[in-house]
């Protein structure tokens, strides 16, 4: 046994050593605030736009844009957006996403919903929907955030729900199309931030036909989902107009510009380390004089 | 020096006596269902400060009281394999991560670009992983926790009685191992203390032949001694009650597998998942105690069940049910991100809970004084005189 608890003191030191290095660097460098480029910097054929759809939690569809960027999840920050991977895959897998402009900055979907410490199941998740410039339909990135490269004129968005593995069909499939996001010319664009109900309607057949791809997936979503979503449904009911019959999703989801979010770059306080820390050499301390009187006495 | 240990005299309000191996498979599973619940690596060293204090206090002087240090190595093992991988399979680097250094870059065909090999490693990417890694490593030591402080020939009693032919074989298995190396030792020093050393293959045929003999000796002791003690005999079992005992078991094995698809899985059935796992036990239960039936054991020294084993056993249970109770209110101090890098905090109610465990060193009886002297003291000559093993008394 001594030579055990002399070993587990080992690590135990090894790991505060660790921790110690890992406390100097993180508070000598504190993570920069994201800055957010307006709205209006995009345009057709300039900085990308990058939206995130909240309305799986009532909310609204958040634009951003991001000029120059050089991954996908660097145009989320730059947008203003703030992300959260999960423990398994790292911050390249986003896991939680919040913006201000929705519920003060709160990340979806909430720890209640999804832990984020393994990678979140394939029927609710955040996925990841490109459109390049002059194409008006979505296409299923094949990338991760970290690697994909955001081009002028494109569309990313990010829908919350679940797809298949081609990323063809399923409840994350987006219901609007990329035209109805993109950066018009700049008076149009000014436009379109200012008011924040703007009605969408369906400009093509496909879009139609993934809205109604995403009703009867509705059915077969994970319990998890459930809650959130029974809410949706009573505020689209309370938007419903009576002039569409059978409303699409997109018509009654307001867009609205994304708010820069300030990123906590705090590192903490350094009290819990050492408390636990202490605590662990001292049962460890503990183990090895019992250890120590035991070697000697028998 | 070899008299009474001192540190058994502060005990001695209380006779030493070996704690029910079950009280401390629960307290350990206990702790590993804690554990599963958090990343937060302060925790998890803690808890591994407590499963050190716990075993340093209580464990036996048994061969397999000494395996705690290699589930130690195991888990630092698991922690190295998690980064590497991490740092083979790189996430990429945004502005604000601190990268270590970088690895080339292997371009992947377009239908594989999913998975990325090679790239920046991150001191973010890398500490995640080491937490990830820290946790699994945690749970295995706690396992090699209960390894290290209960009798596993002691444990292996509690199996049902339609089980006990597996417990047998198991009980003989374990036993197996510790006898070959003493075997193999023993044969070793004979070698030694004997002139003319040979050298190359002839070196493996003068030891395993008479290490073979020797095992094959003991196995024929041990298949004498336990044919006249009644072992191997079928029993009162009629065709249709062992008929029926199969039907219950192969169905009560398939509603678990049921259940924990069910349970598990995504998009399974709802009837699936609770209640084929209650179902599959409950038949499980049936064909074990139906066949159970036809074996009549007696119980030689039964292991008592008393206050202790009730506080080592509460102590892990507390400590799950309070980590699980927890989850709720602080979901980010149990799983702490390192995007940005930042301490981990400690949160109040799972630290308490974890200490909770480490009751066990106190509650638990000190352990049974060794009845024999271990191998390395006995000194070599003796053994050599004295092959099978005899009771030595501490002088």
């Amino acid at each position: 046994m001594s030579r055990t608890s002399r070993r587990s003191l080992a690590v135990a030191v090894a790991r505060l050593l660790g921790w110690a290095a890992v406390a100097v660097v993180g508070t000598a460098a504190a993570s920069g605030v994201a800055r957010a480029a307006p709205l209006s910097d995009c345009s057709p054929h300039s900085g990308t736009i990058v939206a995130v759809d909240f309305a799986h939690w009532g909310g609204p569809l958040v634009r951003g844009c991001g000029l120059d960027q050089h991954s996908g999840y660097a145009l989320l920050h730059a947008a203003g957006f703030t992300t959260a991977g999960d423990e398994h895959d790292g911050a390249g897998f986003i896991c939680r996403l919040g913006d201000s402009a929705f519920h003060h900055g709160t990340q979806y979907p909430t720890a209640s919903e999804e832990a984020c410490i393994n990678t979140p199941s394939a029927s609710a998740y955040w996925s990841y929907w490109l459109a390049p410039a002059g194409q008006d339909r979505w296409t299923y990135s094949s990338l991760g955030p970290m690697y994909d490269v955001p081009k002028p004129g494109e569309v990313e968005l990010w829908t919350f729900g679940g797809t298949n593995v081609g990323g063809t069909g399923g409840s994350g499939v987006p219901s609007l199309s990329p035209d109805s996001l993109r950066a018009r010319t700049s008076a149009a664009s000014e436009q379109t931030t200012t008011t924040t109900t703007t009605t969408t309607t369906p400009t093509s057949t496909t879009t139609t036909s993934h809205t109604t791809t995403t009703s009867s997936s509705t059915a077969r979503t994970s319990r998890r989902a459930r809650a959130p979503r029974q809410r949706r449904d009573t505020t689209r009911r309370r938007r419903h107009r009576p002039s569409h019959p059978s409303p699409p999703r997109t018509s009654t989801t307001p867009i609205v510009p994304a708010k820069p979010t300030r990123e906590r770059a705090s590192s903490g306080s350094a009290v819990p380390l050492i408390i636990g820390i202490s605590l662990a050499t001292a049962l460890l301390a503990g183990a090895g004089w019992v250890a120590y009187r035991r070697r000697r006495y028998e | 020096m070899r008299s009474a240990p001192a540190h058994r005299l502060r005990d001695s309000g209380r006779l030493p006596r070996a704690l029910h191996p079950i009280a401390w498979w629960i307290w350990a599973i206990g702790l590993v269902l804690a554990v599963n619940r958090t990343t937060n690596p302060l925790l998890l060293i803690l808890t591994l400060a407590v499963l050190a204090f716990v075993i340093a206090n209580r464990r036996t002087d048994a061969p397999w009281a000494r395996a705690f240090k290699y589930y130690l190595w195991l888990g630092l093992f698991v922690i190295v394999l998690r980064i590497v991988f991490q740092s083979v399979f790189s996430q990429g680097a945004e502005a604000g991560d601190h990268v270590l250094f970088t690895l080339p870059r292997i371009s992947t065909p377009k239908w594989y670009a999913g998975v990325q090999i090679g790239g920046p490693v991150t001191l973010e990417a890398t500490l995640t992983a080491a937490v990830d890694g820290l946790r699994l490593a945690t749970m295995l030591c706690c396992i090699g926790a209960a390894n290290a402080l209960a009798n596993p020939k002691r444990a292996l009693r509690v199996l049902p009685g339609a089980l006990y032919e597996l417990g047998m074989a198991v009980v003989v298995s374990i036993t197996l191992a510790p006898q070959l190396i003493e075997s193999v030792q023993r044969v070793a020093r004979a070698r030694r203390l004997r002139a003319g050393r040979r050298k190359g293959w002839r070196v493996l045929r003068s030891i395993a032949t008479p290490v073979l003999a020797d095992a094959l000796e003991r196995s024929l002791m041990l298949a004498a001694a336990m044919d006249s003690r009644g072992y191997g005999r079928t029993g009162p079992a009629t065709t249709a009650s062992r008929r029926l005992t199969g039907a219950l078991m192969l169905l009560g094995m398939v509603g678990l597998c049921a259940g924990c698809y069910g349970l598990l899985g995504n998009g399974a059935p709802r009837f699936l998942g609770l209640p084929a796992i209650l179902a599959g036990a409950v038949l499980c239960c049936g064909g074990l105690a139906l066949g159970g039936r036809r074996v009549k054991r007696t119980n030689y020294r039964p292991d008592p069940w008393r206050a202790p084993e009730w506080v080592v056993a509460g102590c892990g249970v507390a400590t799950a049910v309070m980590l699980y109770l927890s989850t709720g209110d602080d979901a980010s101090a149990l799983n702490p991100s390192f995007y940005p890098l930042r301490f981990p905090p400690l949160p109040a109610l799972p630290m308490i809970a974890i200490l909770i465990a480490g009751v066990a060193a106190v509650a638990a009886p000190p352990p049974p004084k060794p009845r024999r002297l271990a191998p390395s003291q006995a000194g070599a000559p003796s053994r050599i005189s004295e092959p099978v093993t005899a009771p030595k008394v501490p002088a």
